[in-house]
C-alpha cells in the first residue's frame, strides 16, 4: 500500500500551502488577496475499485499465511482511508482470529484490523488472543482494550500488579489499562509502585499517570511524600507533579506552588500549567523566576498567568518577552499585549512600549512590535516601518512590509512605492547581484507581496505600470525570477483592484491568454498566480473574456482557480456557477485490487450560458 | 489467377494440409499450455526498504496482472541474465479481473554487475492453474521477458522510514531534517552520501526484506499500522541491525514493538530549544549552538540497561540499548540540533551532489563512531562449528595417515619388487608389475573411500547459535548446518516457518537450480539434486521461546558471583563459562535447577572448562570458545557479561531428506542481568567485570595499549556495571601485570583535578598493586566509572643496544593484560 495516494495528494498539499501562507509555515503574515474574495478550496474524496473489499475477503479464506495477512492489513488500512462497508469485514475477521491452529502472523494482522475497524464485539477474542501469551499480540490489542474500557481484562492487570516474576512490559501495559479503565481496586497497588525507590522511573511515573487518571482521594499526600525524598530522586519528582495534574485542592495548591520551584524545568512546566488552570493568581508570586525559566513552555505558561493577571507595570513584563530567544515565546507575548490593547486602560502604555521595541535594536523586538503596531494600526509607526524594510534581519523586514500594509497608511504609499520600484529595478540587474539587499532575499516574494497587496488595496494608481512588469513569468529568458508566485499573484490581485470596474482590453487579453496558456505545451503558472487571473478579470469586468473563463472552468485541472473562474463568471454574467466539486482521487498501491479504469475526476457541470 | 495444374491441390492433398493446418496451432498451444495472455507481469523493481540490489540478498516488487475470467495460481521465476542457472520464484494466486502485487526475495548478482550501477533481469511466467507449470511465452515480439533493476554495489547502506507516503518528504520539512541527519550522519562516519528512503507501506515478512540494509533511522510514522513489519524489523534488529530512533519523529508503536518486552523509554516532557548545549557522559568539551528556529527536545526517563553518551540539561539527549546482536541508538534531541549549517567560506562538502550538507557537531561524529566503527569489527563466523558438526556426523576423508602408509607400502613393494626382479634377472617384469601394483592400490583407495562413505548413513546435524535478548520471546538464531549423503541424488531442502539458509553450493554449477517462495517463511529448492558428501551451511532464523531465557546474577562479599538462569523449554545445559566485560572468562558451576556460581579467579589462558580430563566434545567446545572469547568480542559482546552454555539438541526450522539422522546441538548465550546486593550488605565487584577503558581528550574511548617504547601518562576508567549503581565505594583494588625495564611505573588516584601519586614502583616485573582506600580517591562519577592514571617514564639508565645494533628489546614496556580494579562496597 505504499504511497497509497502519493503524488496526486502531495500535489494537492502542496497547491494548497503555497496559497494560503506566505511563509510556508507561518501564520503571522496573513494576505487580504486570499480573502478578497473567499474562493472555496475543493475537497478530496478517495475511491476504491469496485469489489475490491470482497476481493480481500476472498483472500483472507486463501491457505497463504501472507495473502491473509496483507488482506487483513489492506481492510484497515482501507477502513483509515475511508472505505465504506468495511464493518462486514468483521464477522470474517473474527472467524480467522478464532480458528484453531491459525498462524500469529495472521492473528497479529487480524487483531490490528479488528482495532482498526474499532470492532468492540470482538473485544473478548481479542482478549482472548491477547492472553495466549504472544507478546506481540498483548502489545497491540491490551491498549485498544483499555481505550475501549473493556472489564474483561481488569482482573489480570490487577493480578500482575502483584506479581513478582512479571516483566517490565506487561506490567506498564495493566498500569496502562487500569488507568485508562479508572479501577480504583488497583489504587493500593499502583500506590505502592509510585512509592518503591529501587523500581525503574518509568513504572514510578506510569503508576502516577495512571493514579492521576483515576484520581483517588488524598493524592496530595502521596505527592508530599514523594517530594520529602528531596531533589535527587528526579522520578518521585516527576511522579508526584504527574499525580497533581487534575487536583485543586489547597494542599494541592500549596504543593504544585512548592514545584515552580523545583530545579528541573520538566516538573515546573506541568505544575505551572495545572496551577494556570486552577488560577493564574497562584502564579504570580513566582512569576518573574520562571520567566527566566531556561524551558520555553515555562516560560509560556508564566505568560499566560501574567496576562491574565495584568497590571501596567506588569505590562513592560510582557513587552520585554518580545526579545525571547525562543520565537514562539516572543510571539505569544505580542498576541497577549495585542489583546489586551483591546483595553482602554492599556492600550496607551501598550503603544508606548511596543514603539520602544520598534525604534530599539534589539531585532526580535523590532519584528514583534511591526506586527503588533501593524495589527494595532497604529499611522506613527509607518516612517520606522520604512526603514526596516532594509532591516539585516529577514524577519524584520518582512513583518516591517506586513505592518505597513496593515496599518495601511496613504502617507507612506510613495515610499512603499519607490521601495518595490527600487527592488525591481534591483533585480533587473545583469548580473542578477544586490548585495544591498542581502538579508532581504529569503522573504522577497513575501515582503514584496504585502508591499504590492497595500498599492492594489489603496488603489495606488501610479504603480500599475511597475506592476505589470511582475506579471512575466520570467523577466529575461532563462534567468529565476527573484520574486516568485506570491508576489506575482499579489501584483495580479492589485492590478485587478486598479482597474476596478475600468476594463483594459489590453490588461485583460494579457491575463487571459496567461489563464489560458495552461492548454499549451510549456504553459501554464504559478497555481497562486492562476487563481488571480480570474479574479483580476472579474474586477476589470472583461466580459470578452467570458468565453475563456469558461473554458478553463470547464477543462483546466488547477482546481483553485478553476472556482475562481467560477466565482469571475458569476460576477460577468450574474448567473450562480457551482465551485468544482469534490475531486476523486483513486487509493491505489494495494496488495490485490480488482482491475478497474480509475475514473476521471468528476467534471463540473456546464456553467449557464 | 489461374494456377497451374501441377500445382493445384488434389482432394486428399487439401484435406491432409487442412488438418495438418488445423493441429498447429494446437501443438504450438501445447508446447505452451493454456492460454495465459490475460496474465501478464507488470513490474519488477527492488523495494519496499530497499530500492537497489546489492551484492546480498535483497527483495523485487512485482506486480501482476490478471485480466481473464478466471482464477489463475502463476509463478513468476527471475534470474540475473547471465546465470540462467540459478532461479528465484515466486507462487501467486490471482483472482480473475485483478492487480497483484507481491515480494520475491533475490540472491546476490554475479560478479558481472558488480560495477555497474543496474543488473539485467529476466523472468517467466509459468501458469500452474492445473499444477502442472506451463511456461507462458510473451505476447509481444520478444521471446524472453527482461527488465533492469537498479544495483549498487553494497557498501553500508542508511534507510530513513519516514511517514506514511501521504505527503512528499520534500515538502515535508521534518522529513527533510531527518534525511540531512542521516547525510551528515555518514559524512562523518565516511561513508556515501545514499541514503535511501523508505515513505510508508509494508514490509514483506521475509528475512530479506531488510538485506543489504545496515542502518534504519525510524524518523516517522512509517511501519505504524504494520505489525507485520515491526515484527520483521525486529527481527532484523536482533539478527545484528542497528536502528536510530528519533524520538521525536518516531511512531512510539514502533518503538515499543521494536523493543520486545523492554519498556520503551518513557517521554515525560516535550520541549523545543533555541539554544543547545550538548554534553558527553564520558567527558570532554560541550558542543553549543544558538539555533533561531528551535529543535525538539524530548524528556526521556531511560532503562537501566541504556548507555546514555549525551545529555542536554541533565537530559538525555542519546544514547542506546542492545537488543540481540543489534543496536537501538535514541536521540531526544530533533535532528537538526546534531548538526550546523555550512559556513560561506567552508569547504564543500566531500557530496559532489549535496555540497552544501551542514557540518556535524562532534557529538555526532561520536555517534557515528558508534554505529559505524573505526574498523572491521570481528565477527564470530559460525564456520568454526564446522568440526563438532564433523565429529557428529562421524564422516572423514581417509585421513593423511592412513594414505601416507598405503602409499609408502606401495612404493617400498614396488622398490623391492624392482631389487628382486633385477637379482632375479627378470627385470623386464617391472614394466608392468608397477602399474599394476599402482592400479590395485588406486583400487584399495576407491574401495576404501567408498566404504567410508557408506558407512555413515544419511544425516544432519546443525550447531545453533542463540544470542538471547533478554525478556523477548523472539530468540535470532544463526549457525551451521552439515548435510551428509552418502549416495548422490534428489533432495529435500525447505522451510515452512521461517528461516535464511545458505547451503554451499560448489560443485553444483551448471545445473538449474530454482528456489522458490511459496509463502511468507514457506520456501524450497526445486527439484535439488546434490551429489554424494558432506556439505555445509549457514543458517539463521528467529525461533519463538515460550520462556525466553534469563540470566540474574548478585556479587557476594566474597567476590563470587551468584545467579540463576532461567532456560525454558532448553534443558541439560554443560560446560558453561561466563564472559565480562575485561574479556577474561570465568568458569562456573551450574546446577540442575539453574543456580550458578562464578568465583574470583580467572581461568588459565586457553582453558574455558574447568575439569582435568575433556571429552572430544568437550575439546571441540572448548576450541570454539577460543574462537569465540579468545581475542576481542564480537561488538555486541563487548562490555557486557553473559553465560554461554550447551545444549544437545540442534533442531532447526529446516526440511531435509526425511531418513537423514539428526544431531548438533545448541550454544546459548545469556546475558546477565545484575541485581543490587542485599541493603546493609558488602560487596565485592572482581576486575573482571569492570571494563577498561582509556580516557583520551576526556573521553573514556580505547583500550589502553599493551606495550610502547615511549612514556605515557594513561587515565584508565572502570566502569561498574550500571545494574549495580548507585554504589558506595570502600575500598578499591588495582593490580597490573607490568615489565618495565629501567622505568618507573607511578598509578595515581584521582580527585576532581588533583592528580595524587598512591604508588611508585621502580623497573616493576610483574604484578602491580595498590590498595586504594582514600575516599577522595572512591567516587564514581555520574556514570559509575571510577578513574585512575597509570604513568610509565622515561628509561632511568641508558640500556645496551643488542649485538646487532638493533634497540635492546628491554626499551619496550609491556601489560600482560589489561590493567584491573575490584572494588569492594559497604551498605
Amino acid at each position: 500500500m505504499d504511497r497509497l495516494l502519493g503524488p496526486p495528494i502531495f500535489l494537492a498539499c502542496a497547491g494548497l500551502l503555497l496559497a494560503n501562507s506566505a511563509l510556508a509555515g507561518d501564520r503571522e503574515y496573513d494576505s487580504p488577496m486570499y480573502r478578497d474574495p473567499v474562493i472555496p478550496v475543493p475537497g478530496h474524496v478517495i475511491t476504491f475499485a469496485p469489489g475490491i473489499l470482497s476481493m480481500w475477503l476472498q483472500a483472507l479464506e486463501r491457505p497463504e499465511v501472507d495473502l491473509r495477512c496483507r488482506a487483513a492489513l489492506a481492510i484497515a488500512a482501507a477502513r483509515r482511508l475511508g472505505l465504506r462497508d468495511t464493518d462486514r469485514a468483521i464477522a470474517p475477521l473474527i472467524r480467522v482470529l478464532e480458528k484453531p491452529g491459525q498462524d500469529e502472523a495472521v492473528r497479529l494482522a487480524v487483531a490490528q484490523a479488528l482495532i482498526e475497524l474499532d470492532a468492540r464485539d470482538a473485544a473478548a477474542s481479542l482478549w482472548a488472543q491477547a492472553e495466549s501469551g504472544n507478546h506481540d499480540l498483548r502489545n497491540l490489542i491490551e491498549p485498544a482494550l483499555a481505550r475501549w474500557n473493556f472489564q474483561g481484562a481488569r482482573a489480570a492487570w490487577l493480578k500482575r500488579l502483584d506479581q513478582v516474576d512479571v516483566d517490565d512490559r506487561s506490567l506498564l501495559l495493566a498500569i496502562r489499562g487500569l488507568g485508562m479503565v479508572r479501577v480504583a481496586e488497583a489504587v493500593p497497588d499502583l500506590r505502592r509502585w509510585v512509592h518503591q525507590a529501587d523500581a525503574p522511573a518509568t513504572i514510578r511515573v506510569e503508576a502516577a499517570r495512571a493514579l492521576d487518571s483515576i484520581r483517588p482521594a488524598e493524592l496530595e499526600k502521596d505527592a508530599s511524600r514523594l517530594l520529602a525524598g528531596g531533589t535527587n530522586d528526579l522520578a518521585a519528582r516527576i511522579a508526584a507533579v504527574t499525580l497533581l495534574s487534575h487536583a485543586q485542592t489547597p494542599a494541592a495548591v500549596k504543593l504544585l506552588q512548592q514545584m515552580l520551584r523545583d530545579p528541573e524545568p520538566a516538573v515546573v512546566r506541568i505544575a505551572v500549567v495545572r496551577l494556570n488552570q486552577i488560577d493564574p493568581r497562584t502564579v504570580i508570586p513566582v512569576v518573574d523566576r520562571l520567566l527566566k525559566n531556561p524551558e520555553a513552555e515555562v516560560r509560556l505558561a508564566a505568560i499566560e498567568a501574567l496576562a491574565r493577571e495584568i497590571t501596567v507595570p506588569r505590562l513592560q513584563v510582557l513587552a520585554d518577552r518580545c526579545l525571547d530567544p525562543h520565537p514562539q515565546v516572543r510571539a505569544e507575548a505580542r498576541r497577549r499585549l495585542g489583546k489586551l490593547a483591546s483595553r482602554a486602560d492599556l492600550q496607551p502604555v501598550i503603544l508606548k512600549l511596543a514603539t520602544g521595541l520598534l525604534e530599539g535594536s534589539d531585532w526580535r523586538g523590532q519584528e514583534q512590535a511591526a506586527l503588533l503596531l501593524g495589527q494595532l494600526g497604529h499611522r506613527p509607526a509607518g516612517a520606522r516601518l520604512l526603514v526596516l524594510l532594509n532591516s539585516h534581519r529577514p524577519e524584520v523586514c518582512l513583518a516591517s512590509a506586513w505592518g505597513l500594509r496593515e496599518i495601511g497608511d496613504p502617507k507612506t504609499l510613495p515610499s512603499v512605492f519607490d521601495y518595490v520600484r527600487d527592488v525591481h529595478t534591483d533585480i533587473q540587474r545583469p548580473d542578477g547581484s544586490i548585495p544591498d539587499r542581502l538579508a532581504v532575499v529569503p522573504v522577497f516574494d513575501a515582503q514584496i507581496s504585502q508591499l504590492v497587496q497595500f498599492l492594489g488595496k489603496a488603489r495606488y494608481r501610479r504603480a500599475d505600470p511597475l506592476l505589470r512588469k511582475f506579471l512575466p513569468r520570467r523577466p529575461t529568458p532563462g534567468s529565476r525570477p527573484p520574486v516568485a508566485g506570491e508576489a506575482r499573484a499579489a501584483a495580479v490581485w492589485a492590478l485587478g483592484l486598479l482597474h476596478d470596474s475600468q476594463p483594459d482590453p489590453v490588461l485583460a487579453k494579457v491575463f487571459e491568454t496567461r489563464l489560458l496558456s495552461v492548454f499549451t505545451p510549456r504553459g501554464g503558472d504559478d497555481p497562486r498566480v492562476l487563481r488571480m487571473f480570474p479574479i483580476a478579470l472579474a474586477r476589470m469586468h472583461a466580459r470578452n473574456s467570458v468565453s475563456g473563463l469558461r473554458r478553463f472552468y470547464q477543462e483546466a485541472s488547477a482546481h483553485e482557480a478553476r472556482n475562481a473562474c467560477a466565482w469571475a463568471l458569476a460576477q460577468l454574467t450574474g448567473q450562480a456557477v457551482a465551485p468544482v466539486p469534490p475531486i476523486a482521487r483513486a487509493a491505489s498501491g494495494w496488495f490485490l485490487s480488482p482491475l478497474w479504469k480509475v475514473p476521471a475526476p468528476a467534471g463540473p457541470r456546464p456553467p449557464p450560458g | 489467377m489461374a494456377i497451374p495444374p501441377r500445382f493445384r491441390m488434389g482432394h486428399y492433398e487439401f484435406w491432409i494440409l487442412a488438418v495438418l493446418g488445423a493441429l498447429l496451432p494446437i501443438q504450438a498451444a501445447w508446447a505452451q499450455g493454456p492460454p495465459l495472455r490475460a496474465v501478464e507481469v507488470t513490474g519488477i523493481e527492488p523495494g519496499p526498504a530497499r530500492h537497489s540490489l546489492s551484492d546480498q540478498w535483497g527483495t523485487l516488487q512485482l506486480r501482476l496482472s490478471n485480466g481473464g475470467t478466471e482464477d489463475r495460481n502463476v509463478r513468476v521465476v527471475v534470474f540475473y541474465s547471465d546465470r540462467p542457472d540459478i532461479q528465484y520464484g515466486r507462487d501467486v494466486w490471482m483472482p480473475a479481473k485483478s492487480a497483484v502485487s507481491t515480494w520475491l526475495p533475490i540472491g546476490p548478482p554475479s560478479r558481472q554487475w558488480i560495477i555497474s550501477d543496474h543488473c539485467e533481469l529476466q523472468y517467466l511466467l509459468y501458469d500452474r492453474t492445473d499444477r502442472a507449470g506451463h511456461l507462458q511465452l510473451p505476447s509481444r515480439d520478444e521471446r524472453i521477458r527482461s527488465a533492469t533493476a537498479a544495483h549498487r554495489r553494497h557498501e553500508v547502506f542508511t534507510d530513513v522510514f519516514l511517514g506514511e507516503g501521504q505527503s512528499d518528504p520534500g515538502e515535508d520539512r521534518d522529513s527533510q531534517d531527518a534525511i540531512e541527519a542521516a547525510r551528515v550522519f555518514r559524512q562523518s562516519a565516511g561513508l556515501s552520501e545514499m541514503v535511501g528512503t523508505m515513505e510508508g507501506g509494508t514490509l514483506p515478512p521475509v528475512p530479506e526484506a531488510l538485506s543489504g540494509v545496515d542502518h534504519v533511522i525510524l524518523a516517522g510514522r512509517c511501519l505504524g499500522n504494520d505489525p507485520i513489519g515491526r515484527q520483521t524489523l525486529r527481527r532484523w534488529l536482533q539478527h545484528g541491525g542497528t536502528v536510530w530512533v528519533m524520538l521525536d519523529r518516531a511512531d512510539p508503536d514502533v518503538v515499543a514493538d521494536l523493543l520486545a518486552d523492554a519498556p520503551a523509554p518513557t517521554i515525560v516532557g516535550r520541549t523545543t530549544l533555541t539554544s543547545v548545549v550538548l554534553r558527553r557522559v564520558s567527558g570532554g568539551e560541550a558542543d553549543r549552538q544558538e539555533l533561531e528556529k528551535p529543535v525538539a527536545f524530548l524528556h526521556v526517563l531511560t532503562d537501566r540497561s541504556d548507555t546514555v553518551l549525551h545529555t542536554v540539561d541533565g537530559w538525555p539527549a542519546s544514547f542506546t540499548r542492545p537488543v540481540g546482536r543489534g543496536k537501538v541508538l535514541f536521540t531526544a534531541l530533533g535532528a537538526r540540533g546534531w548538526y550546523r549549517p555550512r559556513g560561506a567560506q567552508e569547504q564543500p562538502s566531500p557530496f559532489p551532489e549535496f555540497p552544501d550538507t551542514p557540518v556535524s557537531l562532534p557529538a555526532l561524529d561520536d555517534l557515528a563512531v558508534d554505529l559505524v566503527p573505526v574498523g572491521k569489527a570481528r565477527e564470530f563466523s559460525v564456520t568454526e562449528f564446522g568440526p563438532l558438526l564433523s565429529d557428529q556426523i562421524g564422516y572423514s576423508i581417509v585421513g593423511p595417515g592412513p594414505v601416507a602408509a598405503l602409499l609408502g607400502a606401495f612404493l617400498l613393494a614396488v622398490l623391492l619388487a624392482g631389487v628382486w626382479l633385477r637379482r632375479s634377472r627378470r627385470a623386464e617384469l617391472v614394466g608392468w608389475l608397477g602399474p599394476a601394483a599402482a592400479v590395485v592400490v588406486g583400487a584399495v583407495f576407491a574401495l576404501w573411500g567408498e566404504q567410508t562413505r557408506r558407512v555413515i548413513p544419511p544425516s544432519v546435524a546443525a550447531v545453533n547459535l542463540i544470542d538471547a535478548t533478554a525478556g523477548s520471546q523472539e530468540q535470532p538464531v544463526t549457525g551451521l548446518v552439515a548435510v551428509y549423503r552418502p549416495t548422490a541424488g534428489r533432495a529435500t531442502v525447505a522451510a515452512d516457518h521461517g528461516g535464511a539458509l545458505q547451503l554451499d553450493m560448489a560443485g553444483l554449477q551448471g545445473e538449474t537450480l530454482r528456489w522458490i517462495a511459496t509463502d511468507a517463511g514457506a520456501w524450497h529448492w526445486e527439484d535439488f539434486d546434490l551429489p554424494a558428501g558432506l556439505r555445509l551451511g549457514s543458517f539463521a532464523y528467529t525461533t519463538h521461546l515460550d520462556h525466553p531465557p534469563a540470566a540474574g546474577a548478585r556479587f557476594e562479599a566474597n567476590g563470587s558471583l551468584n545467579g540463576k538462569l532461567l532456560t525454558g523449554s532448553l534443558t541439560g545445559l554443560e560446560d558453561v563459562v561466563l564472559s565480562t566485560p575485561s574479556g577474561r572468562p570465568r568458569a562456573v558451576i551450574l546446577q540442575p535447577d539453574g543456580s550458578f556460581v562464578a568465583d574470583d579467579r580467572d581461568l588459565l589462558p586457553g582453558q574455558y572448562l574447568s575439569g582435568t580430563v575433556l571429552s572430544d566434545k568437550q575439546q571441540r567446545r572448548q576450541a570454539i570458545y577460543r574462537s569465540l572469547l579468545g581475542e576481542a568480542l564480537p561488538l555486541h559482546l563487548q562490555n557486557r557479561t553473559a553465560l554461554f552454555a550447551w545444549e544437545d539438541k540442534g533442531d532447526v526450522p529446516f526440511t531435509f531428506d526425511s531418513d537423514a539422522h539428526r544431531g548438533g546441538g545448541t550454544l546459548l548465550v545469556v546475558p546477565i542481568r545484575f541485581t543490587r546486593p542485599t541493603a546493609g550488605s558488602h560487596v565485592t565487584v572482581p576486575g573482571a567485570f569492570l571494563q577498561c577503558k582509556r580516557v583520551l581528550e576526556g573521553r573514556a574511548a580505547s583500550r589502553p595499549p599493551l606495550r610502547g617504547n615511549t612514556p605515557i601518562d594513561m587515565r584508565l576508567r572502570f566502569q561498574v556495571p550500571p545494574k549495580l549503581l548507585p554504589l558506595k565505594i570502600e575500598r578499591a583494588r588495582f593490580s597490573m601485570r607490568v615489565r618495565a625495564v629501567a622505568r618507573q611505573v607511578t598509578v595515581s588516584g584521582i580527585a576532581g583535578n588533583k592528580v595524587v601519586a598512591l604508588k611508585t614502583s621502580d623497573e616493576p616485573d610483574g604484578t602491580l598493586e595498590v590498595e586504594i582506600q582514600q575516599p577522595e580517591f572512591l567516587h564514581l562519577d555520574a556514570e559509575g566509572g571510577l578513574q585512575v592514571e597509570v604513568a610509565i617514564g622515561l628509561p632511568l639508565r641508558q640500556l645496551p643496544a643488542a649485538a646487532d645494533g638493533t634497540p635492546n628489546k628491554d626499551e619496550t614496556w609491556t601489560l600482560a593484560s589489561v590493567p584491573q580494579l575490584s572494588l569492594v562496597a559497604g551498605p
